[in-house]
């Protein structure tokens, strides 16, 4: 009896330190990953700033998501974009501008065009979970970083994913922060990427404050996103997002309606 | 009218009394008639390949839409498959081949570049003969078949897009419902053709594409070619009256521009066609003279031995219409050779980068209706005649005796 | 002396030798005539396909043409264009900025190539405004306005009076939008151009996009796409910018240079068999009246005069006779020319075409060196080795058996 027990005993050791010792699961990895950036719900404030050789912008806004699908971004400063606004439902996107004081939908042809200016286009905000649901993933190495794990993650596209990319790299902490997320052309070469500069705590979770979007190679343009306060997983009511909210913007109380 | 009888053998053995004379103007006479035709056959060939190339250019030479595709050629603007009274017309003998597509504008995307295309599902074998994409994949290959859901990229996009064979790319358009439908294709074949071909055109498999875009089985456009002796208007009729809801047009209407220029060139050839009708004209006026001004002592003693002069003038023009008759027919027969040697076509290759560009065919194929030949036969044969009629008119004036003084 | 004579030999024959002179004379008539149609036709087809909207050539920034790209910018236009405009063969000079924009009206939005004009200058290098179909074009002093093309207007349900919306991203990256009136709608029967083409007042442009004063590109002009053409070295020289590139017609249109080259190709092949077709009649006559003067060339064997001399003399009567046909038919073919280039000729297929540019269709001759002397030039050349024929046969002749020949 005592052998049997101790043999269980071993085995349970051995298979929890197996646990322990192997790579979690890349998905996993991800999906919580994702899970923290947004949360079933959340409502954030961003200071976004482009820079160019020429010129730097920087611009405030209020950002709110629900799930995956749907989100909704009015700018808050300087004036000359102030009010402006986009709205993303599912597969769709609406603007909103103050000037013109209507919506209007965007069309494909518009998809790929910058965002306000920086280096992220309506698609890449349309798309960013794609990583998420049009990968296969594989941790391809691990690091430490601040008293953390950092997991890489290769990203492969699906054989019938819509995106252009040969692959991605995704590195996550094992927290759940997202430190960089690389693209690669389809020749394996690394185009652009973004950088997490400054992990803080928001909103009652450790969060990547500060981002950097860049091309690879270029140090002179780049984006970078600034996360000033934000609040996860509370109650939006369903009539936020939606295009009559776009175009009139409400007070919900949610602390920042307009 | 007996003295016709005894003239006609008179005029013909006069004819071989000097064959010298005669042979040349048998050749004179012959070489133009034969060219004539045959510049008319080639210049006819040339104007066909450009106008052919031109129309398979994505046109066809007339296409079937729904009402207000051509201002908006978006999905919404589409139709269901052909009706049997419809289909009865385009699988009749009036129409030679008819291609279904799905054609909307659309965004193609690579890791490096964005760039609107217009998306075009086909059937690959349907296009032969009516658009230049059936016979232009270079490297990779053709479609498989309706259902392929891989992209032909034009040459100059696909390095635009920084992409290539095998490769994925991303393509966006609005769907049946308005609604934006992406997603990533392979290429599976690049195609050479002209710079707005090129650049302008992806094409997949039409179930592919009605897939992608939710479209069922509706198209967007008929694209049809006519048969050879069939009347463009009559073929627009009768496809009217079967499916007059739809949009039909034919390819004057919807590209004016290579109307214009194929009438322009028409218009040049038959200037073309005219003026060496007058050079070979004087060609023979020349020798004619030349002929008559030789016999003017022979014309000079055959007055003197009771001919009147009214029949030497009819000597002479039995003799024209004898020699240019022969002239004519050699032409002609010889023409009729040439273009018959040719009908496999006649190849452009040197001009081939000049001919791909256009989209023009690398192949003439001159043909001559017969009317033609019995036109140019009957405007030369009596020309050639009447060019006799001043010289016999002036050689039927002399006196006999300062005739026969003549050297 | 041998002129002399071979000079007084023709006028022997005088009828014979006016026709072939008028052989030669019309043939060359003709080849100088249709040169010019021909050369003047394809210029009258670039000029106004050039004119239907890029204009005979441009001066852009360097990367445009590959990536015409709203912040790739020319930024002194002013200095840009008054140094174009010195260099002589350059007459006008327009610039314009453009953005791909979101143009919609209610529900309907489609996307657009919007382009701003200065109103006044536009009109002299582009045809755009001859294709407005209902209201009017770009006035100097117009604000919110907007000329659309006719495909365009129907698919946003709008017309004269109507107001569009723009909305695109500005040079410095923030939102462009703007509320247009349309003042005209124009139609080019191009339905790329109907479809997609948006033409606005440069300024309001430039506040909309947030240009500052910079442009995209300048727009030169000058009284014809040769004379514009040819000035281009000059100017890529006087550019305060070295950056600058200067464009020429065939690289803003290379599709029309191919076709016309294919063109002129199939045609030399006319021009050649008119060329062919004309020697063999001249050397027809020739060589016959060679074989009829066998006698005389027998007896002038016969007193002392050598073979070739005779050979050379009758090959001077050729020349003679090819230079009186020749300068006949230059001087008839330049005077049509000139007559018809006065009024302009009409041929069925030209109303259509020239229909799409708004300019009536009428074809005009073009005479330049090229078209006045080239056929001429190449028939001499052709008449001249074709004697060699006759001259050869002369060579072989023997005094006693010409003497006896019939």
């Amino acid at each position: 009896m005592n052998a049997i027990r101790a043999l269980a005993l071993i085995v349970a050791l051995l298979g929890g330190s197996v646990a322990r010792a192997g790579n979690p699961d890349p998905d996993q990895l991800l999906r919580q990953a994702f899970d923290n950036w947004r949360g079933k719900t959340s409502h954030t404030t961003v200071e976004m700033t482009v820079h160019r050789p020429d010129w730097e912008r920087t611009m405030s806004m209020d950002s709110w998501t629900r799930g995956e699908d749907d989100a909704l971004v009015r700018f808050t400063a300087p004036a000359k974009d102030a009010g402006n606004a986009t709205l993303k439902l599912g597969d769709d996107m609406w603007i909103f501008n103050p000037r013109l004081n209507q919506i209007i939908k965007l069309p494909a042809s518009m998809m790929a065009q910058s965002w306000m200016g920086s280096d992220f286009s309506y698609n890449d905000l349309a798309k960013a979970d794609d990583v998420l649901t049009e990968y296969t993933h594989r941790i391809t190495s691990t690091s430490q970083a601040d008293g953390h794990a950092a997991y890489e993650i290769e990203a492969l596209p699906k054989p019938d994913a819509a995106t252009v990319w040969g692959k991605q790299l995704v590195t996550v902490r094992d927290d759940g922060v997202l430190l960089s997320e690389t693209y690669f052309d389809q020749d394996m070469k690394p185009l652009k990427q973004m950088t997490t500069e400054r992990v803080d705590d928001l909103g009652g979770r450790p969060y990547p404050v500060v981002m950097t979007m860049s091309k690879t190679g270029d140090d002179d343009r780049w984006t970078r996103i600034e996360f000033q306060s934000g609040r996860f997983d509370i109650d939006l009511p369903g009539a936020l997002f939606t295009r009559s909210n776009l175009r009139n913007p409400r007070d919900f109380g949610t602390g920042a309606g307009h | 009218m007996r003295i016709v009888g005894i003239l006609l053998p008179l005029a013909w053995r006069n004819l071989w009394r000097n064959r010298r004379r005669t042979l040349i103007t048998l050749l004179v006479v012959g070489v133009g008639v034969w060219s004539i035709l045959c510049f008319n056959a080639l210049l006819r060939a040339w104007a066909d390949s450009t106008l052919t190339g031109s129309l398979k250019n994505m046109t066809g030479e007339a296409q079937i839409h729904a009402p207000g595709y051509l201002d908006d050629p978006d999905m919404q603007k589409s139709f269901a498959p052909p009706a049997a009274d419809l289909a009865a017309v385009l699988n009749g003998d009036s129409v030679a081949r008819w291609a279904p597509r799905v054609r909307t504008p659309a965004i193609v995307r690579s890791e490096y570049k964005t760039l609107p295309v217009t998306l075009t599902g086909v059937v690959p074998d349907r296009e032969q003969d009516v658009s230049f994409i059936a016979d232009a994949v270079g490297p990779g290959r053709q479609l498989a078949g309706p259902g392929d859901d891989g992209v032909l990229l034009g040459r100059h996009l696909a390095d635009r897009l920084k992409t290539g064979l095998g490769k994925r790319v991303v393509i966006m358009a609005n769907d049946v419902n308005g609604k934006l439908a992406e997603r990533g294709a392979r290429v599976v074949g690049i195609f050479s053709a002209s710079r707005p071909m090129e650049d302008g055109f992806v094409f997949t498999g039409l179930e592919a594409a009605q897939a992608f875009l939710n479209a069922g089985n509706r198209l967007s456009e008929i694209s049809l070619m006519t048969a050879r002796d069939a009347n463009l208007d009559e073929v627009l009729a009768n496809l009217k009256a079967v499916a007059p809801k739809l949009d039909i047009e034919g390819w004057p209407d919807l590209e004016p521009m290579t109307k214009g220029i194929h009438d322009l060139t028409h218009g040049f050839v038959v200037i073309w066609l005219w003026v060496m009708f007058v050079l070979i004209a004087i060609g023979v006026v020349n020798t004619q003279l030349m002929a008559v001004f030789e016999r003017i002592r022979e014309f000079g003693l055959l007055q003197a031995l009771g001919f009147r002069p009214g029949w030497v003038l009819m000597e002479v023009l039995l003799e024209a219409v004898q020699i240019v008759g022969l002239g004519v027919a050699l032409g002609a027969l010889s023409a009729a050779l040439t273009i018959f040697a040719l009908h496999d076509g006649l190849s452009l290759s040197g001009l081939a980068r000049g001919a791909d560009f256009l989209g023009m065919e690398r192949v003439l194929y001159p043909r001559l209706a017969p009317s033609e030949f019995i036109t140019t036969i009957l405007l030369i044969w009596p020309l050639g005649v009447l060019t006799a009629l001043w010289p016999a008119r002036r050689a039927a004036r002399f006196d006999a005796v300062e005739a026969m003084r003549s050297t | 002396m041998l002129t002399g004579l071979a000079w007084r030999n023709l006028w022997r024959q005088p009828r014979r030798t006016l026709l072939n002179t008028l052989s030669i004379g019309f043939a060359a008539m003709v080849m100088v005539f249709l040169l010019a149609l021909q050369l003047g036709t394809y210029a009258s087809v670039k000029e106004n396909v050039l004119k239907a909207f890029d204009g005979y050539a441009q001066i852009q920034p360097p990367g445009y043409r590959d990536d015409p790209a709203l912040h790739r910018t020319i930024e002194d236009p002013g200095m840009v264009m008054d140094a174009a405009k010195r260099v002589a063969g350059v007459t006008d000079a327009a610039p314009r900025a453009s953005s791909f924009a979101i143009v919609s009206r209610g529900d309907a939005s489609f996307g657009a190539a919007v382009t701003g004009v200065d109103p006044a200058l536009e009109q002299r290098v582009s045809a755009l405004h001859n294709t407005i179909a209902r209201g009017r074009y770009l006035e100097p002093g117009d604000g919110a306005a907007a000329v659309i093309g006719s495909a365009l207007a129907r698919n946003l349900g709008v017309d004269l009076g109507g107001r569009l919306t723009l909305l695109g991203e500005a040079r410095d990256g923030t939102v462009a939008a703007d509320v247009l009136t349309v003042v005209g709608v124009f139609d080019t029967g191009t339905r790329e151009l109907d479809r997609q083409v948006v033409e606005m007042p440069l300024t309001r442009f430039q506040d909309t996009f947030a240009m500052g004063k910079a442009v995209n590109v300048v727009v030169l002009g000058g009284k014809s796409l040769a004379r514009l053409t040819d000035a281009l070295p000059r100017v890529r020289e006087r550019l305060p910018d070295p950056d600058l590139r200067v464009v020429d017609w065939k690289t803003l249109r290379p599709g029309v240079s191919q076709a016309i080259t294919l063109d002129v190709s199939v045609s030399m092949l006319w021009y050649a068999s008119l060329l062919v077709v004309v020697v063999f009649i001249v050397l027809n006559t020739l060589l016959m009246s060679v074989l009829e003067r066998t006698r005389e060339f027998g007896v002038l064997l016969a007193v002392g005069m050598r073979a070739s001399l005779i050979g050379r003399m009758v090959w001077m009567e050729l020349l003679l006779l090819a230079l009186l046909g020749l300068t006949a038919g230059v001087l008839a073919g330049t005077g049509l020319a000139l007559a018809i280039g006065h009024y302009g000729l009409v041929l069925p297929g030209a109303e259509a075409v020239f229909a799409q540019w708004g300019v009536p269709g009428r074809l005009f001759p073009r005479l330049d060196a090229v078209s006045a002397f080239a056929g001429p030039l190449a028939m001499l050349a052709g008449i001249l080795a074709a004697g060699v024929i006759p001259y050869r046969r002369i060579r072989q002749l023997e005094p006693v058996s010409a003497m006896r020949a019939a």
